[in-house]
């Protein structure tokens, strides 16, 4: 299954084609690489890794407030991001629902990354739970970013359903495994004609070069960079890789033939001897 | 003798008044921080225009949330 620009320019609509803006929710970004912001080593790695990273979106949770907290997220952020509330931590459709509805009160936005977690060892998304949450939270006019598994029929029902990012995993969370079923994702971006992010599983910038190469429209990351020895070197290798896939898949990358084929002409060599 | 007790943030909260609302807890905890809150009494969301009418009933389980760091 070649990915090419050829095969996929269909995903690339007018001005979005020209100027390669993503374009979620009627909203244009310039990054597509979307940054967590749980694990980090200290709010100015935070602050300075969001910087090099160059996200416009940042992940965010939504969790109780101590009753004497003196500090609070959003002051220790230095910029204004488009914040993407996630619903971490819930393991059913209630608690996901409410906290989809808390994250919405308190944040101002109708955008939710939707995490439904089935078990708590290896933190895999429940697809009936999720599908059947999905419904509901439509219904009550949300956006979804939808963290799901990477099976391409449960990604393509999704979006059918009307997720506004259908987003599978390449490993499980934090676990920094990277591509384990390449194959898979080519499916599911073939499938897919709407927006398509990998979230979870990155575990260094190739697997997010990769991603882009295979013409998904974004990543989804955190652990990657929060945890490694150097985050804000990291969260810049990052977002060059996310920048240098997007731009091959963009280039169209040549066929794979199986025999060689000179890239230096023979005419005008001089004689075999 | 307090008139009730709920729980807020899985912490007990010993009220003296009679008549105490959502709003006038809420004010209690934030005092004169600027954060936005959401509010949920017993797993049902209270929308912030609805807090000054939300009269606190006894054993109420109430959760204040906040934007918190997240992947």
């Amino acid at each position: 299954m070649e990915m090419s620009l050829r095969s996929y320019s269909h995903f690339l609509e007018g001005d979005v084609k020209t100027t390669d803006k993503l374009k979620i929710d009627g909203k244009f970004f310039n990054s597509r690489l979307i940054l967590g912001t749980a694990l980090f080593p200290n709010i100015d790695v935070l602050n300075k890794s969001i910087e090099t990273a160059e996200s416009e979106i940042i992940t965010t949770s939504v969790r109780r407030l101590g009753l004497n907290q003196k500090d609070f997220f959003v002051d220790q952020i230095k910029k204004k991001f488009t914040l993407l509330p996630n619903t971490a931590g819930c393991y059913t459709k209630k608690e996901a629902v409410l906290t989809a509805e808390l994250a919405r009160e308190s944040m101002n936005t109708n955008w939710i990354k939707l995490e439904l977690i089935g078990e708590d060892e290896m933190l895999l998304p429940d697809p009936i739970e999720l599908y059947s949450t999905c419904e509901s939270l439509i219904k009550k006019k949300f956006k979804i970013f939808c963290y799901c598994s990477d099976d391409p029929m449960l990604c393509k029902r999704l979006e059918d359903l009307g997720c506004e990012v259908v987003m599978p995993l390449i490993s499980p969370i934090g676990s920094g495994l990277g591509i384990r079923n390449e194959h898979n994702l080519e499916i599911i971006r073939s499938m897919c004609k709407g927006l398509i992010f990998v979230d979870a599983g990155i575990g260094s910038p190739s697997d997010a070069c990769r991603i882009m190469e295979l013409g998904f429209d974004g990543v989804l990351l955190n652990s990657s960079v929060a945890r490694s020895h150097d985050p804000i070197n990291m969260a810049e290798a990052m977002s060059l890789a996310v920048k240098s896939g997007r731009k091959s898949f963009l280039s169209g990358a040549i066929k794979k033939t199986k025999k060689a084929i000179a890239s230096t002409t023979f005419k005008g060599k001089i004689s075999n001897f | 003798m307090f008139k009730k007790i709920c729980i807020v943030n899985g912490n007990e909260l010993k009220i003296d008044e009679m008549e105490f609302h959502l709003d006038d807890l809420v004010k209690k905890i934030l005092k004169d921080k600027k954060i936005k809150v959401a509010v949920a009494v017993n797993n049902i969301l209270v929308q912030k225009s609805d807090w000054k009418k939300k009269k606190i009933l006894n054993g109420d389980v109430i959760e204040i949330v906040q934007p918190f760091f997240g992947g």
